[in-house]
């Protein structure tokens, strides 16, 4: 660099230019198109949406809370469903079983009502037998849909055992025969 | 960091703010920190032409908020920023084709001397050749080094020490003493031609 007597400031001079003013405020106008285009260009997103690193964390907490909300409300619902179903199913079950029970006795009475009918109008012991295979197996039909509704039902599970052992009823066992009658 | 810790915060901080999430609180609060200096040395570049001056900022500001994720502060936010405005400047001045023109009239100093001498130095300094200008403004105004100024403008730090000389020498002889310069031309007259 040269050195010349011009080269330095004066006191007066330095005076002088520090007492320039360094800076001026441009317009408002100016901060606000800077905004404008920055915010249309996606380099700035809208005041208070900013994502700080805190803020991420209390998304992303807020999204588990939401998801965990959601899974328990689904099972919650879920466990409702099916226990409605399981008792709809139940209850239907009930329904179907006693219908069946209801109608085996039906057909049990009506079986014992026509050998009846066949004794008092003197049929003969052959005669008889299909009558009593028909009550009989009414009889069993019966107990066995009793069973399935009340497993601990012991009457039922006695007139399943002895029909089961049953010997076929020969003519010269009339006692048998009325026994099962009037079981 | 949230826009209540702002004012606290370094530059860095707001513009990774500005980089990483598009925080506008911080984008304003650089903009704060560092919009008047920089707009008060364009103007001042550009001789006083405000709407140039304003357009050229506005442009700096851009491209700066587009850079800011690139920029890997090896030098100050206000040192780049500057860098930004000064290109835009330079830009201007070879688009315009402007000579050292201001918008005052000839001899202010003598011809006005009830007007301060701060309105005299301002003048004068926009009377000054662009490049001559450019370096005595950022040297002695803006405390910029000659190797900073060098950087800056692309130049050698010596040519920044010659350009600083020349400005210094063409400055006092605009603000001398109006019976002064009655007595004829500065020698130097015919240099103000060149930038």
């Amino acid at each position: 660099m040269r050195t010349l007597p011009e080269d330095e400031l004066t006191s007066e001079e330095r005076a002088a230019i520090d007492a320039l003013p360094k800076e001026r405020t441009p317009p408002r106008a100016v901060e606000q198109w800077l905004l404008r285009t920055l915010h249309d260009r996606r380099i700035l997103q809208p005041a208070g949406r900013s994502m700080t690193p805190l803020k991420w964390l209390g998304a992303f907490a807020a999204g588990v809370l939401l998801f965990a909300g959601g899974l328990s409300a689904g099972e919650l619902l879920h466990a409702r469903a099916d226990a409605r179903a399981g008792r709809l199913m139940s209850l239907e079950d009930s329904r179907r079983l006693a219908a069946a029970v209801q109608r085996t006795g039906s057909e049990y009475v009506a079986a014992v009502a026509r050998l009846r009918e066949s004794v008092e109008a003197g049929a003969s012991v052959d005669q008889l037998a299909p009558g009593r295979e028909a009550a009989l197996a009414a009889l069993e039909a019966a107990a066995r849909e009793l069973l399935s509704i009340a497993p601990e039902a012991g009457r039922a599970a006695d007139i399943v055992a002895d029909v089961e052992t049953v010997v076929p009823a020969s003519e010269n066992d009339p006692v048998r025969l009325r026994r099962v009658i009037w079981f | 960091m949230t826009r209540f810790r702002a004012a606290e915060a370094s530059d860095r901080e707001l513009a990774d703010a500005v980089v990483n999430g598009g925080a506008e609180w911080a984008f304003r609060e650089l903009y704060q920190r560092h919009a008047g200096r920089v707009f008060q040395l364009v103007v001042r570049l550009l001789g006083g032409a405000e709407a140039d001056a304003q357009e050229i900022v506005q442009e700096a500001w851009l491209d700066a908020a587009e850079g800011l994720a690139g920029f890997r502060w090896q030098s100050s936010f206000r040192t780049w920023l500057t860098a930004i405005a000064l290109n835009k400047v330079r830009t201007f001045w070879r688009q315009a084709d402007r000579t050292a023109t201001a918008p005052l009239p000839e001899d202010l100093a003598a011809t006005t001397p009830s007007i301060g001498l701060r309105l005299d130095l301002e003048a004068a300094i926009a009377r000054l050749p662009e490049g001559a200008r450019a370096v005595l403004v950022l040297h002695d105004i803006e405390g910029f080094t000659h190797d900073e100024i060098g950087r800056l403008l692309g130049i050698a730090a010596g040519t920044s020490k010659s350009q600083l000389f020349d400005a210094r020498r063409r400055l006092r002889h605009q603000l001398r003493p109006a019976d002064a310069s009655a007595r004829g031309p500065h020698p130097c007259e015919p240099c103000l031609k060149t930038s």
